[in-house]
């Protein structure tokens, strides 16, 4: 049990910030993103004795919480919100860096791609190898490159445009 | 004109937000599986202390009538049977830690909803009209000396709070109940499966 935690402790620490970010860019909504933290991190926790590929844990957790995120999405017929709430509206009753803006700039556009394009945009973003991605989202790795091509272009075009308003 | 490349570095350059330590997120899944068996936990508590009052009333208070002790001990067997169901239910719910074996908890929660099931049907009935019946005999030499009127209130209040909780507030507690149920048996499935 002790080990468990240990690991555990050690998977969390290398992973939860990613997967936030990934929970977040679903839903758009700072509450929502740490309940599916919780929750993938819950079903990690469960199934931590059946992992056995070590090598491929980032990729095991980014399954995970991408069926969880979805689950989320479908079950309760919610919708990722255009607009951003907390995490990075209160960051600042202050004050918006130019940094925050920028993330929320591009969360926005994130929120704008299709459920299925997000989640490969926002692994490219994180530098996931192109197997892992292939392997996560389930799509070949020939057919993942030209998708991974247009999403990109897709993605810096909303960036731009909305720089611009 | 900003290019992929500056997305990326805005993307990693996110500012670390404060999220839950792992101690935190540990302590949070454990917690709210508490909350899953508090309810139970806490309709044992309240059965305990309904079944010490009705012992102190029937052994401490002098009745005359034998129709009145035999009244309270009625209501008490039925307590007590209700008490050692629930207390069941909460050992079914709470033998397996949700965290640590999914599937056991599923077979669990399955077993429980079968359970509640048998408690909606016949014992419900059971227990409604043993619990009348109690309250019937009791209130015989308890309202003997009181106007008639009064006792029309108290028999009236009574049938119409046994009705009450019968057709509209158990068909409403259960349904709730399940829903919760199904929700977590589903998610639970979803999970297995998920796995398998």
């Amino acid at each position: 049990m002790v080990e468990k935690e240990a690991a555990f402790k050690k998977i969390y620490e290398a992973n939860s910030k990613k997967i936030y970010h990934l929970c977040y860019g679903y839903t758009g909504d700072d509450d929502a993103a740490s309940d599916l933290l919780q929750e993938t991190f819950l079903k990690v926790w469960q199934n931590l004795d059946k992992f056995r590929n070590q090598a491929m844990i980032s990729t095991w957790i980014y399954r995970i919480a991408v069926n969880t995120c979805l689950t989320y999405l479908r079950s309760e017929k919610r919708q990722a919100k255009d607009e951003l709430t907390p995490f990075i509206s209160e960051n600042k009753k202050e004050e918006l860096s130019e940094k925050n803006e920028q993330v929320a700039l591009l969360y926005k556009c994130i929120s704008k791609l299709e459920e299925s394009e997000r989640i490969i945009i926002m692994l490219v973003l994180d530098e996931v190898p192109y197997p892992e991605i292939a392997e996560v989202s389930g799509i070949s790795e020939g057919n993942l490159r030209v998708k991974i091509h247009r999403i990109k272009q897709k993605l810096t075009e909303l960036y731009n445009h909305y720089e611009r308003i | 004109m900003k290019e992929f490349e500056h997305l990326m570095s805005v993307w990693q350059g996110q500012p670390k937000r404060d999220t839950l330590s792992v101690d935190e997120a540990l302590k949070q899944v454990k917690k709210g599986i508490r909350g899953i068996t508090n309810k139970l936990y806490w309709g044992i508590v309240a059965m305990i202390s309904l079944i010490v009052c009705a012992f102190i009333i029937t052994f401490f208070f002098p009745f005359r009538s034998p129709a009145t002790t035999i009244g309270i001990l009625i209501i008490l067997v039925t307590m007590l049977m209700y008490l050692s169901l629930i207390v069941r239910h909460y050992h079914i719910l709470n033998k397996h830690d949700l965290t640590l074996n999914p599937s056991d908890y599923l077979h669990t929660l399955k077993e429980y909803q079968k359970k509640r099931s048998k408690l909606i049907g016949w014992f419900y009935y059971t227990y409604v009209l043993l619990i009348s019946t109690g309250l019937a005999l009791y209130f015989v030499e308890v309202l003997e000396s009181a106007p008639v009127y009064f006792q029309l209130i108290v028999y009236g209040s009574t049938i119409i709070w046994f009705l009450f909780i019968t057709f509209y507030l158990k068909p409403r507690m259960f349904k709730n109940e399940e829903e919760k149920l199904n929700l977590m048996i589903d998610r639970l499935i979803r999970l297995q499966e998920q796995f398998d």
